[in-house]
């Protein structure tokens, strides 16, 4: 899969975790996950689906505060990997 | 086996558990935050730098110190140097918003200010008070600027056991933050009873990712140096899919947490675990932690000693409860701690009997002295029964005759979530703020653990996404509902009061 790919089905993962965006917003792939609502609970939920549903398996060395930090940290890690 | 380390005197300021440390087991590590490790005697080194300064700058005896910082080493620093001068230190959380810090520093007037780069943009709130610099560059006043002498002079604490040494900032009844006064003594008094019942090791490892805002995550510094123990720094965003590796990594083997961080916990090590055998001991506050929780950690650790625990803030701690004391009795949260007393009284103020439901109150030398300049609500959560000072906890429980306590109820005016403490009042006044929000009400799903809000709105085109995003910007994350519902009408108490428990009811 390529970023244009991902991008899209990585955002629809995202979306119902962030509670603090309005529903007519486009997802930030830039902004803090944290400031957009996603608490430690919700990422445990994002990496299962991230995983399950894109057929990714983040490793231990990238299981790290800052992948889980932005849309964007997390797509590359996912690239490297599909 | 274990060494348990010669306890330093009880009766002293809180500097001491630094300093006393530094002479006692200087080469050990006392901190370490990322890849920065501190000593003991390094610590002490740079605490009494700090305070050198502090008092050069005109800061001394019973002077506020506020800082907003994310979990650092520098925070740490600057908390004992401030109590060392005889200061008071206020931690508050890095979340904060603008409107409730401008409320605590209304009340506190401190000297100076410490702000990180995460926090900048809260320094126009501080208006004409300095602000200190942690890792930013370009600003007049730097930490890192601070004097670094090898061998700092150490200046003699200039204040009494029973003067302020901080306050820990949290909701109070009515929706305004208050500031819970603690003291030199309340400090090594709890902190020395607590330390009989927990057993810390100069061998452990202690992790911190409860904000040092937080006193359960703050007194985790002065339980690790009775003990000649190590602190690991975290940071509450490191509870998340990465801590099981972070645990490993740190080589923790004291970890303290809340429900929700044991969530996390339990669910990562169920689908992607990670060798833990360092984790030793549990210990569980903020909220009440579920039967299934402590039985999924007992199997995940089963070497841990898991350690249910009931507190509050005004005076830090109250029970523990030991794992050889929970199998006949799994819901309690264990005995009040040493030279302390615990009962339940009845609504007309009356001690109930040994096993009888009613209001939790507390007595003890851990007892705060009360509310930063708030008299009133100081003498009413502190009333004299029976000629004693006593707390009223606000929760309800009761005490059965071995002394083993148990919570059967939260009170009405505060709720606990997430692991903090939060005022409903706080909530439904900012939802008041939102034009078209004619009343609010807010109460906690207990079985679903979600912060409910219901509104009656005058403006029909806001909906749940918008309230909670318009609260996102005025709360801090924990503080915002998980579900907002819509009433035509709110339910009224008596006095015309929101009423919540007819709002818990329709949940």
């Amino acid at each position: 899969m390529t970023a244009a790919d991902l991008t899209p089905k990585l955002q629809e993962i995202l979306r119902p975790k962030l509670r603090f965006l309005s529903a007519d917003a486009a997802v930030p792939m830039d902004e803090d996950l944290g400031k957009l609502g996603l608490d430690s609970m919700a990422s445990i939920d994002l990496l299962m689906e991230i995983e399950q549903q894109l057929g990714v398996q983040i490793p231990d060395e990238m299981m790290t505060v800052d992948t889980f930090s932005t849309g964007n940290h997390l797509l590359a890690v996912i690239e490297k990997l599909s | 086996m274990m060494s348990l380390p010669t306890p330093i005197p009880s009766h002293s300021d809180l500097a001491a558990y630094v300093r006393e440390g530094a002479r006692q087991w200087p080469e050990r590590e006392y901190l370490r935050d990322g890849a920065r490790v501190l000593t003991y005697a390094e610590t002490w080194r740079r605490v009494a730098c700090v305070a050198s300064w502090l008092r050069a700058r005109g800061i001394g005896h019973g002077d506020r110190v506020v800082i907003v910082m994310e979990n650092r080493i520098e925070t740490v620093l600057m908390f004992f140097a401030v109590a060392q001068i005889g200061g008071i230190g206020v931690i508050l959380h890095p979340q904060m918003k603008p409107e409730g810090l401008q409320r605590i520093l209304d009340q506190t007037e401190p000297k100076l200010g410490l702000l990180e780069p995460a926090t900048a943009s809260l320094s126009e709130v501080f208006g004409t008070t300095p602000i200190l610099w942690t890792a930013s560059e370009g600003e007049a006043l730097r930490f890192e600027d601070l004097p670094d002498d090898s061998q700092p002079a150490e200046l003699p604490f200039p204040g009494a056991g029973d003067d302020p040494a901080f306050l820990v900032f949290t909701s109070g009844s009515t929706g305004t933050p208050r500031g819970v006064i603690l003291t030199h003594d309340n400090v090594r008094f709890v902190s020395a009873a607590i330390q009989a019942r927990l057993q810390y090791c100069s061998e452990d490892r202690v992790a911190i990712f409860l904000p040092l805002s937080f006193d359960y995550g703050l007194y985790q510094l002065f339980y690790a140096a009775i003990a000649g123990a190590s602190v690991f720094i975290g940071r509450p965003e490191m509870a998340g899919p990465e801590l099981p590796r972070i645990l490993a990594a740190q080589e923790i083997s004291v970890l303290p947490g809340v429900p929700t961080l044991y969530g996390g916990l339990i669910k990562m090590q169920r689908y992607r675990p990670v060798p833990l055998p360092k984790i030793r001991v549990i210990t569980n506050t903020g909220d009440h932690l579920p039967q299934s929780y402590i039985a999924s950690l007992r199997e995940l650790f089963p070497l841990a000693r898991v350690h249910p625990m009931y507190g509050l803030t005004e005076c830090k701690r109250v029970s523990i409860l030991l794992p050889e004391e929970m199998e006949p009795r799994p819901e309690s949260v264990g005995r009040p701690l040493d030279g302390t007393e615990v009962f339940a009284i009845d609504e007309n103020g009356q001690r109930l009997p040994p096993g009888e439901r009613g209001e939790l109150c507390v007595r003890g030398p851990h007892l705060a002295p009360g509310y930063w300049r708030a008299p009133e609500e100081t003498a009413k959560r502190y009333p004299v029964l029976d000629g004693m000072r006593t707390l009223r906890s606000g929760d309800y429980g009761s005490v059965d005759a071995e002394g083993f306590l148990f919570i059967h109820g939260r009170s009405d005016f505060l709720i606990k979530h997430k692991g903090h403490r939060l005022s409903p009042a706080e909530v439904e006044e900012e939802a008041c703020r939102i034009l078209g929000v004619v009343a609010a009400g807010c109460v906690k799903d207990e079985v679903e653990d979600l912060l409910c809000l219901f509104v009656s709105v005058s403006d029909a085109s806001l909906d749940e996404p918008k309230i909670i995003q318009a609260l996102s910007a005025k709360l801090e994350p924990a503080k915002v509902p998980n579900r907002v519902f819509f009433l035509p009408e709110l339910p009224k108490t008596g006095n015309q009061k929101v009423d919540r428990k007819a709002l818990r009811a329709m949940l």
